[in-house]
């Protein structure tokens, strides 16, 4: 409410399978750190990060949610009303690609028509060779780049490898993501109206039931 | 009131609970030696729990593994869910592994923990409703503030009931909402819940959207915090962080309460307080199995309807592929009339030609009836004239011939005029009901515009 740069608030999703590295993504994007053996997520976790793009200031408001699949009926309500979501899978587990792509179908299907995604594949700095930081150990991917971009292309995504232990293009997803965003949207859905400053707002979704449906099943 | 002595609460536990089954233990030696499709994952959490990692007893790591491997074998619809560890990290701490599964089926079947871990998380969704009414019926104002807000108790009270508060806060808080939970069931961690609610009203109405959140999941406890530590803000924040590995409330009491000449020594928490107020929050059976009703009306409402969406895209899909279907047939439909149109015209444009000639026969049939007659005159008129001539006679027969020859073409055109008139009959009949098949068509059919055929 009272922010000294007037900030678009920008509603923003982590999907993809446990231990992929969400947390560890938004923990990198908010704080610059990084714990080697992050604590699964129970439930969700919300975090927000600010972040200046050019000549706009972009306040994320990031929704973290659990990763293994038991979890997915809490899920519809966080992405519902995102404007971003990032879709995160391990560059080196094929099985959690294959996540990937279920949870950008689901996105496609539920999700705002207009929502950004990006596609991230992470845990890059295993397959990084420590010699150079050029080339890659051998073996140790098992999901290719050209597989991520063509999903990427096919879905209409954006595209990054990352690490989330080294930072290595961790801040350009979400300067990506915060690029793609118009403006416009971006303003149109911000606070003033009622009281949720533009937050995942769950009780015009509930309103038809009186306030007390079940989030999502 | 101060819980059950820590000595015996391994036992206790299992007494009250009635968990001690020997066949069920004897059960669990053999399920232990199995292997499980959830090993991976299960192995991959137990190293990234700090609330176990940071244990005194990380040599319990392997007997935690055990049962909740073990579990994950005994009851394969439920497998492996997060947050199991940290339901089992107290009982492994009190008992043997053999128990300690022992009654984690028990709390899991008899307890109806199950509920909440099973693959729709229906057991989670119902407390989590039953908490939203129990909330809204204490503290209206408190329950409208977060629902302006936007925010859902799903959002922040998930991982207590998953974890029994274990996931964010600390142990000897854990223990004892276990001990409740042991004595009075699983619906006892609803006091909890909305006694922390209450007792933080006034700050959770103070606070909006982010802040609440991060209150909710974080500080709901520091309000039991002892004012002893709360004069030492910097040492009270270090001291939450660190107690909550701990094992025993006593043993911590020894690093910092030195200063303090309290009476409650080493206790950084009020935890009798903590669970006398909650045992104040009176869970009335009656409303709440109203609200269990509430929720399945609701829950099935919900199924159903997405079921209905279901259903109503698969019929969709069904007829957009019948309307394919339709839209080929008519096309080829209209492909067959255009060429049967296009055949029509060329025989049309013959058609004049033929009458033409047909014209042009019958007038030369005419012309040589005339002849003939005119023929059979003269030779009557002059039957007298050398009726025996050779000539005479030879020259009749060659007009004969050439009668019978002419007759012969004329029938045989008079033939081929038939024949091409009933042709054209056939054809303008034909015609005439596929004009009208088309109308028909044109007329079911709506979505296609005919063009210059009339």
């Amino acid at each position: 409410m009272s922010y000294p740069t007037p900030a678009t608030s920008v509603k923003l999703v982590l999907l993809g399978e446990a231990a992929v590295g969400k947390s560890s993504l938004v923990l990198r994007f908010v704080s610059n750190d990084f714990q080697e053996n992050k604590e699964p997520t129970i439930g969700a976790a919300f975090l927000t990060q600010k972040c200046t793009i050019g000549e706009r200031t972009i306040k994320y408001e990031i929704w973290d949610t659990a990763g293994q699949e038991r979890f997915a009926s809490l899920a519809p309500m966080y992405y519902r009303n995102a404007q971003a979501a990032i879709v995160v899978y391990d560059i080196t587990k094929p099985a959690s690609f294959i996540k990937a792509r279920h949870w950008v179908k689901e996105l496609h299907e539920q999700a705002a028509k207009d929502i950004t995604i990006a596609l991230v594949g992470n845990k890059y700095d295993l397959v990084q060779d420590d010699d150079e930081g050029q080339g890659e150990r051998e073996g140790v991917r098992k999901v290719s780049v050209e597989e991520g971009q063509n999903l990427a292309a096919e879905e209409g995504l954006l595209f990054y490898e990352t690490s989330a232990k080294t930072s290595y293009n961790v801040n350009d997803v979400f300067i990506g993501i915060g690029n793609k965003i118009p403006e416009a949207a971006s303003l149109a859905s911000s606070p003033e109206q009622n009281n949720n400053e533009g937050r995942i707002d769950l009780s015009t979704n509930a309103s038809s039931n009186g306030n007390r449906n079940l989030c999502s099943c | 009131m101060s819980g059950i002595p820590k000595e015996f609460r391994g036992i206790i536990w299992q007494l009250v609970s009635k968990s001690k089954n020997f066949q069920l233990e004897e059960f669990y030696l053999h399920l232990k030696s199995e292997s499980s499709i959830h090993e991976k994952a299960i192995k991959r959490d137990l190293s990234r729990t700090s609330f176990f990692t940071n244990v005194e007893q990380v040599n319990k790591a392997q007997e935690l593994f055990n049962v909740i491997k073990s579990y994950s074998l005994f009851d394969p619809d439920v497998g492996y869910t997060q947050g199991m560890i940290f339901i089992a990290i107290p009982l492994i701490m009190n008992m043997s592994e053999a128990e300690c599964f022992s009654l984690l089926v028990t709390l899991m079947k008899e307890y109806r923990l199950r509920d909440l871990f099973c693959p729709e998380m229906k057991g989670l969704h119902l407390m989590l409703y039953e908490f939203d009414r129990l909330l809204e019926s204490y503290s209206p104002v408190l329950y409208n503030h977060l629902v302006k807000q936007g925010i859902k108790s799903s959002m922040y009270a998930s991982q207590w009931f998953l974890t029994f508060f274990a996931y964010k806060f600390p142990l000897d808080i854990v223990l004892r909402i276990y001990d409740i939970i042991v004595t009075q069931g699983m619906e006892s961690i609803l006091k909890f819940a909305v006694n922390l609610m209450l007792k933080n009203e006034a700050s959770l109405l103070s606070l909006s959207f982010d802040n609440l959140l991060e209150f909710l999941k974080d500080k709901l406890f520091n309000i039991y915090v002892h004012e002893e530590f709360i004069n030492f803000k910097d040492d009270s924040t270090k001291r939450s962080s660190g107690s909550r590995f701990s094992l025993l409330p006593s043993s911590k009491s020894s690093n910092s309460t030195t200063t303090t000449g309290s009476a409650i020594k080493g206790q950084y928490y009020k935890l009798d307080s903590l669970v006398q107020d909650s045992m104040k929050i009176n869970l009335d059976p009656v409303e709440l199995t109203k609200y269990e009703n509430e929720f399945e009306n609701i829950y099935n409402n919900e199924k159903s309807k997405v079921d209905d969406i279901k259903q109503i895209k698969l019929e969709n899909g069904n007829l957009r592929h019948k309307i394919k279907e339709l839209e080929t047939n008519y096309a080829k439909l209209n492909m067959d009339h255009i060429e049967i149109v296009q055949e029509m015209v060329d025989l049309k444009v013959t058609l004049p030609d033929v009458i033409n000639d047909n014209e042009d026969l019958t007038n030369s049939i005419e012309q040589l009836k005339c002849d003939i007659q005119a023929l059979e005159s003269k030779m009557s008129e002059s039957p007298s004239t050398s009726t025996s001539d050779i000539n005479s006679k030879a020259l009749p027969v060659e007009i004969e011939n050439n009668i019978q020859e002419l007759l012969k073409v004329n029938a045989e055109e008079t033939e081929r005029a038939v024949n091409l008139e009933e042709e054209l009959s056939t054809l303008l009949e034909e015609q005439n009901t596929l004009e009208q098949e088309l109308k028909k068509y044109s007329k079911s059919g709506g979505w296609f515009s005919w063009g210059k055929k009339a």
